[in-house]
């Protein structure tokens, strides 16, 4: 994946699709955008930084998985089997980018009223005690369709395509652009690159 | 800059288990060199015992702090190329430990003497040697799992476990002390005299590497600074350095030129008491610390 700061507005489409597509409880999100201050006064700036889960080609998080639940796939998505995570959150501490999350518990978000028909289909494969995360959203990928966050991003600030490929729109997009990952200097290898603004 | 936050993943299970681990292993490793060498064998005995069993409790703390415990079988049954994990080596070496130390243990105890060996026996003493061993690991895994964690630079020092190490044999001794307070026949003033002088060493050693830690993970980088920022609590400054650290230094010096043996006993008991609270304290405020590096 490919993401534009400089045509990134900040409005947090992406978040609402994202929670849109996978139902997420309150308190979880699978997908963020950091707001942050950029230069020194006068030139001081808003920046901001979608950040998903970076599918990293060394994951911390799979490194440190003591029971397998954490996997990649071998187009490179990194998954969380619930049947197999235990809930030791040790994946949550080792992801340099706060991409993952602990569902301690599935709360409603209308409270008493228990869970809304949409609530029931979208949390069916949540499981309480497990770690949760953005998965690209590989049942639109595999039906043909794109990640909910870059079908829905107004600014069309986000690709995604095949990294291994050298002529694929992300590939040129990155070597054109110049393209860099975050916190590179960790060897996770992240697979979102982000062109600066 | 928004005030820093210390992680909120791990608490007070886990706090638990790491210091746990480091007194029992430090349980187990002196009352084996006791054992060894033939001294106060009736107490030592019971702190052979007393080590695996705490390791124990620890690790049931761990499965406490599960989401979803009834999975951690999968521990001991992921493949072995996924051995990178430091939870999976630490489950392993929690369960070998356990199992050599009350192996090694249990026939001292007249209830288990049917077992084909004893602590005297060849056999006996290689449980005791491979266990001894591995109470030294279990003593500096815990800094091993914390310290593997990059984004947190508090934890990602190669000097944290020292640090839990030097804490745990600390904290084990001081059990070892309490203990032997139980046994005034077997334990006299010149043997508490000893046990006070090793710990006092092991507490000189302790300060130094707590030194060493604060000052290297302070010029690390700015998340770095924000976690020690966050560490010195009055709670830590007095409970940990003050209380846990130099009064009961203090005392084992004061207590070296003190030969009636109810005043020992009672100097020696409180500064293990301390040592034990300081122990404690000092892993809740070094887990509650840790601030993630923000992502930018």
């Amino acid at each position: 994946m490919v993401i534009d700061l400089k045509r990134c507005a900040g409005c947090n489409s992406c978040t609402v699709a994202c929670r849109a597509e996978k139902g997420t409880p309150p308190g979880i999100l699978y997908h963020r955008v950091e707001k942050y201050e950029a230069g020194k006064y006068p030139a001081a700036r808003m920046q901001f930084r979608p950040i998903p889960c970076m599918h990293c080609e060394e994951p911390a998080c799979l490194e440190v998985c003591p029971t397998g639940a954490t996997y990649k796939r071998a187009d490179g998505i990194v998954l969380v089997d619930h049947n197999k995570c235990m809930g030791c959150r040790y994946c949550v501490l080792a992801c340099p980018y706060e991409a993952r999350h602990y569902l301690r518990r599935i709360n409603n978000y209308y409270g008493i009223a228990g869970k809304t028909p949409y609530e029931m289909v979208k949390q069916k494969d949540l499981d309480k005690g497990t770690a949760v995360k953005c998965d690209f959203c590989v049942e639109r990928l595999e039906k043909g369709r794109l990640p909910a966050c870059v079908e829905t991003c107004p600014s069309q600030a986000r690709h995604f395509g095949d990294l291994d490929d050298p002529r694929s729109e992300v590939s040129e997009l990155i070597a054109v652009n110049r393209g860099t990952v975050l916190r590179e200097e960790l060897g996770t290898k992240p697979s979102v690159y982000y062109i600066n603004g | 800059m928004d005030q820093a936050e210390g992680q909120k993943e791990w608490g007070w299970f886990i706090v638990l288990y790491v210091f746990l681990a480091g007194l029992g292993g430090g349980s187990f490793l002196f009352s084996f060199i006791l054992i060894y060498f033939d001294k106060y064998s009736a107490v030592a005995r019971i702190g052979a015992l007393v080590g695996p069993l705490v390791v124990l409790i620890g690790s049931v703390m761990l499965l406490f702090d599960l989401g979803s415990a009834t999975r951690a079988y999968r521990l001991f049954t992921t493949p072995a190329t996924l051995l990178s994990s430091w939870m999976i080596r630490g489950a392993w070496i929690l369960t070998a430990f356990i199992l050599l130390g009350l192996a090694y243990a249990l026939p001292s105890f007249a209830v288990f003497n049917w077992l084909p060996w004893n602590q005297a026996s060849g056999f006996g003493q290689g449980l005791g040697m491979a266990a001894a061993l591995l109470a030294l690991v279990v003593a500096v895994y815990p800094g091993l799992l914390l310290g593997v964690i990059k984004s947190i630079p508090l934890w990602n020092t190669s000097a944290l476990p020292p640090l839990f190490f030097l804490s745990g044999m600390d904290t084990g001794l001081a059990t070892l002390v309490l203990m032997s307070l139980a046994f005034p026949s077997v334990v006299q003033a010149d043997g508490l005299h000893l046990l006070g002088a090793i710990d006092a060493g092991l507490i000189v050693l302790l300060l130094i590497a707590l030194g060493a830690y604060i000052e290297i993970v302070r010029l690390t980088g700015v998340t770095a600074a924000a976690s020690i920022h966050l560490l010195k609590t009055p709670l830590f400054i007095g409970g940990v350095v003050i209380a846990g650290l130099l009064l009961p230094l203090a005392i084992f010096i004061c207590g070296a030129y003190v030969s009636d043996a109810a005043s020992v006993r009672l100097m020696h008991g409180t500064a293990s008491v301390l040592i034990l609270c300081g122990g404690l304290l000092l892993r809740l405020s070094v887990i509650k610390s840790g601030v993630r590096i923000a992502v930018r």
